[in-house]
């Protein structure tokens, strides 16, 4: 079925852009957008003050608390650290963005300073189940954003 | 295009291409520069589908903003094009639907007429004639025309986008373009008059 109107058209496309515009509003655009990795930012912000919730009852429990085994302790820390080591280093291979690696370094030299500041105290099996708690929350959040990046890396590829 | 080289087309594909990824990564500049490559085209199809300079230009900066937010999400940047026009136009149909644009009476007069050859001399009037009596036309029958003759989709999908059947896509392009060989016609006829 010949269409003369839609050949004319598409052999004279350019023509047809009849209307002038100059690209000079640009600034509105920049204006209205996110700044950039604004989205992480959020999530991450939330992870953070679960974080700080966690380390917060972790100091209550501990200056509450009084004597236990330390072999034990220190052989189920190894566990968690490498088992939190692991996760992060994955999910920093997954997020590739340095102000979110920051981030979680600022995470880890909190979690740092808490462990030493509670070192003394490292021997009441109270004090012993809130750290291992601790260390679960961790690595459960530490899952929560993995699968978050997985979920959005996945959207990305459709 | 004739006069531009193969390797010249290579080198602007690459620059473009580095243009999206780079805005993938939140740059501004490559994000302006590709704003500048497409906001006349796109305007147009927001003009053309619009009918009115101040809502299609709102449009365009609308689309361009939704874009942008989510072109990080773009794996295949080769479709860039048609994937920022498909934001364009739906975000243009979405304006006319809050505008009221009313696809029911689209499915209204599909016996009106049925498709047959078109020989008509289009080439005998400047383009801005042609598309002055687009714009004149229904909103319902032009956003099909456009869509159509414009952006490239079949009435399949035309009717897939507008909620209507496929058939109905078919009756509306004909009866616009019996509308505007009708409005050339008249102005032909003035003009020699």
């Amino acid at each position: 079925m010949r269409d003369s109107l839609k050949e004319h058209i598409e052999s004279n496309a350019e023509d047809f852009e009849v209307y002038p515009f100059e690209a000079n509003d640009w600034n509105k655009i920049a204006d209205k957008l996110d700044p950039p990795k604004r989205h992480y930012k959020g999530w991450l912000l939330g992870v953070a003050a679960s974080l700080a919730v966690i380390f917060i009852s972790t100091v209550l429990v501990m200056s509450s608390s009084q004597s236990a085994p330390t072999d034990e302790v220190a052989e189920m820390e190894g566990f968690y650290e490498e088992a939190i080591n692991a996760k992060i280093s994955l999910v920093k291979n997954k997020l590739k963005d340095d102000r979110i690696l920051e981030d979680l370094n600022a995470m880890d030299e909190a979690f740092t300073e808490l462990k030493s500041d509670l070192s003394e105290n490292v021997d009441n099996e109270e004090v012993v189940m809130a750290m291992m708690e601790n260390y679960q929350l961790k690595l459960q959040i530490l899952e929560r954003i993995l699968s978050e990046l997985e979920k959005e890396n996945g959207e990305a590829t459709l | 295009m004739n006069s531009v080289s193969m390797e010249e087309v290579s080198t602007q594909q690459t620059i473009h291409k580095h243009l999206i990824i780079e805005s993938q990564k939140g740059d501004q500049g490559a994000m302006s520069s590709l704003y500048g490559l497409y906001s006349k085209a796109m305007y147009n199809i927001c003009r053309r589908m619009m009918g009115d300079e101040e809502v299609a230009k709102d449009l365009l900066q609308e689309s361009f903003v939704d874009a942008f937010q989510k072109l990080p999400k773009l794996r295949e940047v080769n479709t860039f094009s048609s994937w920022i026009k498909r934001i364009v136009v739906n975000n243009c149909i979405n304006a006319l639907r809050k505008k009221r644009l009313d696809t029911a009476q689209l499915e209204e007069g599909q016996d009106f007429i049925e498709e047959e050859d078109d020989d008509y001399e289009y080439a005998q009037f400047q383009a801005s004639q042609i598309m002055q009596s687009i714009d004149s036309l229904p909103d319902g029958c032009k956003t099909v025309l456009n869509l159509y003759l414009f952006e490239g989709y079949d009435h399949k999908e035309i009717g897939e986008i507008l909620g209507v059947t496929e058939s109905a896509s078919k009756a509306q392009y004909c009866k616009a373009k019996a509308r505007i060989r009708k409005i050339l016609e008249e102005e032909r006829s003035q003009n020699a008059g």
